[in-house]
């Protein structure tokens, strides 16, 4: 699904963030990104999500060297992502509706079924009574399951997290772990970058960890693959439309 | 795309249609009246030229004079004599010095009128398509009648020709030069937008979003703002042109009630049909110029 290999990124100063790193992420895994602040975390995955690309080296997601695609090809491979940031990066003039609306629009799905999956969805991550609701009036711990729902609503088959729990209690940083990991029993492969060891230790998933510009990997307590795929409950299926 | 769902992208965040919605509903309304003037003086040179042409008229000076020593025939009978002889004339009318006076009595007095040397009119009517040898006319004439003047008012008509040409092609260049302004406006819009809605295109890229999709949130905002603003600038516009119209049409009033204007001030229903279009071709260049400007952009952005 991703491999890196013999990835080196640097910027224009400074020495590289990162040096020799060779991993793969197979379909239906989970994984947690850990190092600390600016040890690299963040430009890793955004050379998944194709905002940067290698100084050297390669990286191959879904099959396709990030260098080769063109920018309509960028887009579409987004489309098969699902991006959360600690900052939520919600649109502050559109309800939490629209928001999680936005990638199905982008992908012009029809608006009847826009209209059925996103309530769904904003129910699925407990949000029901707040459908419509402006960013600004949600908690953090709110707007940040808005933003999963959002992430998540187009089914990509792979999610990336970027400090998802970063601007919330650790109480709230469970339940979005839970969620995360519930997408992760439905098929998705799930990436969490976070500097919150106490996660790491709960959840026990491999570790993809960053230090000194080095890549290194613990395998998590919890096997990597093979987990059954099933269905999220009341979360859409949008291959049925 | 375009305007569909919750707008994503606004440049004004009170939902004002703000300097966008007042450059392009401004210049509409002047184009509208540029485009008014341009059609207005196509069509009164036409009608004009059409009432003219085909129209000789020949003023006989002394008409009551004899040509020869013996008296036997005036000035306007020798005129007349070769005029029957001419072939590819239709109707002649001669008008005579008591007509010619009574036109000229009210601008010049009774006094000054009599006293003036008027020559005869006689205007002739050229048949159908067949050709008139109006310098052959002339010779015979100048040989028989000398100081008999032939005027087929082709100078005037060509002197009337090159003013409205000059109106028009003005009028054209003033719509085209005011379609700048608004593109130009346009494309201000669109950077401002691109700039202070750059998270949110950034977020619209990462979650999949083509250039094109960006585009047309860009574009489902302008139209937004540049339709409603293209029809009341041009509704405004229509009302001063009808207005304008409806004076130059009022009978017995104004300047132009001696000039054959036509109907509505001279424009053909062709033209109110044009005019009423100017505001929707302007709302449709608006939105072509957002989406190249926000296409070009969005490439230069990363």
């Amino acid at each position: 699904m991703v491999r890196f290999e013999d990835v080196e990124m640097r910027y224009a100063v400074g020495s590289p963030i990162l040096r020799g790193a060779n991993f793969e992420l197979a379909p239906n895994t989970f994984h947690f990104l850990t190092g600390k602040s600016g040890a690299g975390k963040s430009s890793l995955l955004r050379m998944i999500y194709l905002a940067l690309l290698p100084s050297r080296g390669r990286v191959t997601v879904f099959d396709r060297d990030t260098k080769d695609l063109t920018r309509a090809e960028i887009s579409d491979t987004r489309r098969r992502l699902g991006i959360v940031s600690q900052d939520f990066r919600l649109i502050e003039h559109l309800s939490a509706r629209e928001n999680v609306a936005l990638p199905l629009r982008i992908a012009g799905t029809r608006e009847a079924v826009i209209r059925r999956h996103v309530p769904e969805l904003l129910d699925w991550v407990g949000l029901s009574d707040q459908i419509d609701a402006l960013p600004q009036t949600l908690s953090g711990g709110q707007q940040q399951r808005v933003a999963i729902a959002r992430a998540v609503i187009a089914r990509p088959a792979l999610l990336l997290a970027d400090e998802p729990t970063g601007n919330v209690d650790d109480r709230i940083a469970f339940r979005l772990l839970y969620l995360f990991e519930e997408l992760h029993r439905t098929g998705t492969t799930v990436v969490v970058a976070t500097h919150n060891d106490a996660l790491c230790g709960e959840f026990q998933h491999s570790r993809l960890h960053i230090s000194s510009g080095r890549l290194s990997r613990i395998p998590g307590k919890i096997p990597e693959t093979g987990t059954p795929c099933r269905a999220l409950p009341g979360a859409p299926d949008l291959a049925r439309d | 795309m375009v305007g569909q769902g919750a707008r994503e992208i606004t440049i004004n965040r009170n939902g004002s249609p703000g300097f966008l919605g007042w450059v392009v509903g401004a210049m509409v309304y002047v184009a509208v009246l540029s485009a008014a003037g341009a059609l207005f003086a196509q069509s009164v040179s036409q009608r004009w030229a059409s009432s003219l042409t085909g129209v000789v008229t020949i003023q006989v000076l002394a008409a009551e004079q004899p040509v020869d020593a013996e008296n036997t025939i005036t000035r306007l009978g020798a005129v007349l004599e070769i005029l029957r002889a001419t072939p590819g004339i239709g109707h002649l009318s001669i008008l005579d010095r008591k007509s010619s006076l009574a036109l000229l009595q009210p601008w010049l007095g009774q006094e000054l009128v009599e006293k003036i040397d008027l020559p005869t009119m006689i205007d002739l009517r050229i048949l159908g398509s067949a050709t008139l040898d109006l310098d052959g006319l002339r010779q015979r004439l100048q040989r028989r009648t000398p100081g008999t003047i032939v005027d087929d008012h082709g100078l005037w008509l060509s002197r009337v020709a090159a003013l409205t040409a000059a109106v028009e092609r003005g009028g054209w260049l003033i719509v085209l030069l005011v379609g700048v302004v608004a593109a130009v406006s346009v494309i201000f819009a669109v950077l401002s937008g691109l700039w202070v809605n750059r998270e949110i295109v950034e977020l619209l890229h990462l979650m999949g979003a083509r250039d094109g999709y960006v585009a047309g949130r860009f574009q489902g905002y302008v139209l937004a703002v540049a339709l409603p603003a293209s029809v009341i600038g041009g509704s405004f516009a229509i009302a001063t042109v009808m207005a304008i119209a409806g004076a130059l049409h009022n009978p017995g009033g104004g300047l132009g009630s001696g000039l054959k204007f036509g109907g509505l001030g001279g424009l053909r229903t062709l033209d109110w049909v044009i005019l009423c279009a100017v505001p929707f071709v302007f709302a449709a260049l608006t939105l072509i110029t957002a989406r190249v400007a926000a296409l070009v952009t969005l490439r230069r952005m990363v």
